[in-house]
Parts: structure tokens; C-alpha cells; sequence
């Protein structure tokens, strides 16, 4: 089928409806299937008000918790810590998070990380660990 | 031929716009419903609360009741602090009859049939054992070195069970005198319990409630299973989902939990009533079941069970959904259980078991 074929094939009417469809398919994956990863993460601690943190925004956060400092790490969509004042360290081994409603923590410093996305719909309504 | 060509392209195009048009309107995402979202640090976790659905009053009257709910709890409950449960432990090791404590008492009977069903597998009763290990401290980096072996034999030569504690009318006793009660995280169990049939009392219909990886779920999000993660136990990020609707508890016991270091070996916190030292075969368990005492429970005693023992404990004990990790990366799951795991990661070893009766 050459160039001009196709135009003898496929109507006006035709040509209009494939790029509906094609349009919709688009949109469709991005509002149905596209992953969901988190946006922000929402730091609580007893010692200063909630926290709002840009995951895209690289960085890192001193967070005053119940111990001393705990640093949050920011990069690419994802948040870790990476220092804190507590002893075990286990907040610093869970690694990096970026799964929309994940929520981890530094227990002993009392500082919890909730993510979020502005209106994205979360992978997850809660992770268990 | 090209009328027809084009005619068959057109109907295909109509149905396939029709099919995504109707799927945008089915949406179940479509329209934004109330959400109440609270973290708080409480039974020595975080605990996280999520509503939905639900007016925002109601839901906030109803999360600060359950939170004084998770304070009394905690402060009654808690193992190795001033409180009812060590008057209750100093008592029992008296052998003289006392007064029921009814704070504890639901505690204490549950945690009995639970233990009898897992073969004493789940062993409350194992306090002292746990305290020799040095677990009875929040702070887990003061421990340089395990126990000696010969203080462990000398607990396990008479090892207290749930059993061992008896009832007369309105008094109870205690039959050994090294019993000392420690419900660990089927205390953070029966507390998420508690709390979710507080909810329901308010009227709430959809909540889930976390307890640090002892989760219940009530309802759905809003027409849709609620979605629950399931961390990786050896690095970070989530390595399988599982979807919850209706009422049930999704809880996971692992090695990574608490635990401490000495001499380049981790020690972690589940104890091994049989040999008096943390279970070595399991890195953890996902259990599935109605309420969360009873899966807290199940999945303490499948950790200690190991690949080979998990399938008759979790017949013995009612379990209908298991996913046992092994300590070299097995993974072995009940046939029920598989179709309900979704992973997220490449799982190198998936064995299925038998069914579940």
C-alpha cells in the first residue's frame, strides 16, 4: 500500500476517529496505568511543625526529633534517611522510599515520613513491614 | 473490497473508542471522597489510622478515642514497665491465688487457645527467656553479647506455658514460678482489635489501622480492595501487594524487626521456646486472617516453624493465607495465598504448598 492508497482507503470521517482513539489511548494510559510514585513526604516530628518536602527537589532535610538530628535525603522522586541520632540505625537500612502512601519512621527519634502524591492515588493505601 | 477494508477498520475503531470511553466513566477514582490520614507513635510504633468515606468530625472524635484506647493498651499491656501486667507476672510467679485482672485477662485467655493450637510454638508465658536475651530494653545497642548457654538451658529445663496458668472462679494462679508474661507484638495485635471495633461502634465503615506491619481493614477505598504493601525483609522498597476488602488482617513477622549485633552475628528478637535461641530458618511471615491477634499470633509461631513445620501449624491454628520467607530466599505460599500476592519484584524460588484445610 503506497502513499496515495491510504488515502484512498481511509476516509476523512476514518482519519478523525483514528486520532480520537489514539488520543484517548494516550490519555487513558496516563490516567490509568502511569505509576503513581509519590510527589511529597509529609515529616512529623514532636519537636517542630509537619514538614513538606519536594521528593524531586535534591537535597537534605535536618529534622529535630525526640534524640537530636535525624537528615532525610531527597533525590529523584525518592527520600531516605541518611543520618540519624538514634542508635540501631534501622531507619537508615530500610533504604530509599517512594511509593505513594508508604510511611516510614525513625522510631526512637520519633520521626515519621509520610508520602504522598498532590492528587495522584497512591500505590499503596498502607505498606506493612 | 476497499469499502469493506475501511467499513471493518471504522467498526473496530468505534468499539475500541467506546470500550475506553466507558472505561474513563467507570472510573472508580473518579470522585473524591472524604480521607482522614493521622500517624502517631504509640505500643512502642508507629501506628497510622486512615478513614474514609466519613465525615470529618466524626472521624477525628473517633481517632482520639482510639488513641487514648492505643495509650491504655500500651501502659497496661507494655512488658517491662510499672504497670498491670508486672503486678500480674509478680503474682503468678507467687503460685498464690489473686484476684483476675480484667485489663488483661481477654490477653491472656486468647493468647492460651492460640498457644495450645500452635504447639506451644506461640509462648507468651516466655518472658524471662526473652528478658535473658536483653529484648526488654527500647534500646537493643546496650547488648554486646548473647546469653550464656547454660542460663538459657537452666530456663528452657522447666519452661513455662500459657497452660500453666489456671482459673478458679474469680481468682487465678500461676503453676511455675518462671512464668513471666511477655505478649510482644500479639499485645500490638489485639490492640489493633480493639481499636478497629471502636471504629465500628462510631459508625465508621472503612478504615484501615497500622501498627508498625500489624494491619486490619474494615470496608474498601472507596469501591475499591484497599491496597496493602509489603515490604522487601532484605531491601528496601515493597516486594509484593495484596489486595483487602471487607474485614481482615494482614500481619508480617520478620528477622529485620529488632534485633541486635555481637561478634558479627545479628541476633533478632523471635525466640524459639524448643531451643532457647532466635529462630534461624525464617527471614518472614505474611499471614492472612480475620482478626490480627490471631494472624500476630500465626505468624510468630510459622516464623519459629521454619519451611518445613509452617503448613500443620497454620492447619492447627485456622490459617487460610501464608507466605513464608525462608532464610535462603524461598518463598513458600499455600495455593489460596498465591492468588492473592501480587509481586512487585522477581521472586528467584516460589514453592506452593498443599491447600490449607
Amino acid at each position: 500500500m503506497n502513499h496515495s492508497d491510504i488515502h484512498t482507503f481511509f476516509t476523512t470521517a476514518d482519519k478523525i476517529l483514528f486520532l480520537l482513539c489514539f488520543a484517548l489511548i494516550v490519555f487513558s494510559y496516563f490516567h490509568f496505568w502511569q505509576s503513581t510514585a509519590a510527589r511529597y513526604a509529609i515529616v512529623k516530628s514532636p519537636q517542630q511543625e509537619p514538614l513538606f518536602i519536594e521528593l524531586n527537589d535534591p537535597g537534605i532535610h535536618r529534622i529535630q526529633g525526640s534524640l537530636g538530628i535525624s537528615k532525610l535525603e531527597t533525590k529523584n522522586g525518592q527520600i531516605r534517611f541518611a543520618a540519624s541520632a538514634c542508635k540501631n540505625k534501622l531507619c537508615i537500612q530500610s533504604g530509599w522510599h517512594q511509593h505513594g502512601g508508604a510511611v516510614t519512621a525513625c522510631l526512637p527519634n520519633r520521626i515519621s515520613v509520610q508520602l504522598t502524591g498532590q492528587d495522584a492515588t497512591p500505590d499503596y493505601d498502607a505498606i506493612i513491614f | 473490497m476497499t469499502l469493506n477494508f475501511s467499513n471493518s477498520l471504522r467498526f473496530i475503531s468505534i468499539i475500541l473508542l467506546s470500550s475506553l470511553l466507558a472505561l474513563n466513566g467507570c472510573s472508580t477514582e473518579s470522585k473524591p471522597v472524604p480521607k482522614f490520614q493521622e500517624t502517631v507513635f504509640t505500643m512502642g510504633t508507629l501506628v497510622e489510622v486512615t478513614i474514609i468515606g466519613e465525615d470529618e468530625q466524626l472521624a477525628e472524635q473517633a481517632y482520639t478515642t482510639i488513641l487514648d484506647d492505643f495509650n491504655f493498651m500500651h501502659n497496661t499491656w507494655h512488658p517491662w514497665q510499672r504497670n498491670a501486667l508486672r503486678r500480674i507476672n509478680s503474682l503468678l510467679a507467687t503460685g498464690a491465688d489473686f484476684s483476675l485482672a480484667p485489663s488483661i485477662l481477654p490477653l491472656i485467655t486468647k493468647s492460651q487457645t492460640l498457644s495450645k493450637q500452635s504447639g506451644g510454638l506461640f509462648n507468651p508465658a516466655i518472658g524471662k527467656l526473652v528478658k535473658l536475651w536483653g529484648f526488654h530494653q527500647d534500646d537493643l545497642d546496650n547488648i554486646i553479647e548473647p546469653p550464656e548457654d547454660e542460663e538459657i538451658q537452666a530456663l528452657l529445663k522447666d519452661l513455662p506455658q500459657m497452660s500453666d496458668i489456671k482459673f478458679n472462679n474469680l481468682t487465678m494462679s500461676g503453676s511455675n514460678e518462671n512464668i513471666q508474661l511477655d505478649f510482644g507484638g500479639f499485645a500490638k495485635g489485639a490492640a489493633v482489635d480493639a481499636t478497629i471495633e471502636h471504629l465500628k461502634e462510631f459508625g465508621i465503615r472503612n478504615a484501615v489501622i497500622n501498627a508498625g506491619g500489624d494491619l486490619r481493614a474494615i470496608g474498601s477505598h472507596n469501591n475499591r480492595p484497599w491496597r496493602i504493601g509489603i515490604r522487601n525483609p532484605t531491601a528496601s522498597g515493597v516486594f509484593a501487594a495484596v489486595e483487602v476488602t471487607g474485614d481482615e488482617s494482614v500481619f508480617t513477622s520478620g528477622d529485620y524487626e529488632r534485633y541486635f549485633e555481637a561478634d558479627g552475628k545479628r541476633y533478632h528478637h523471635i525466640i524459639d521456646p524448643r531451643t532457647g535461641y532466635p529462630a534461624n530458618k525464617t527471614r518472614s511471615v505474611t499471614v492472612i486472617h480475620s482478626d490480627a491477634a490471631t494472624a500476630d499470633a500465626a505468624a510468630t509461631a510459622l516464623f519459629i516453624a521454619g519451611p518445613e513445620q509452617w503448613h500443620d501449624i497454620a492447619t492447627a491454628m485456622g490459617i487460610k493465607y501464608v507466605m513464608l520467607i525462608a532464610k535462603n530466599g524461598d518463598v513458600h505460599m499455600n495455593p489460596a495465598m498465591s492468588k492473592r500476592i501480587q509481586f512487585v519484584t522477581k521472586q528467584a524460588s516460589i514453592k506452593i504448598s498443599q491447600p490449607l484445610q
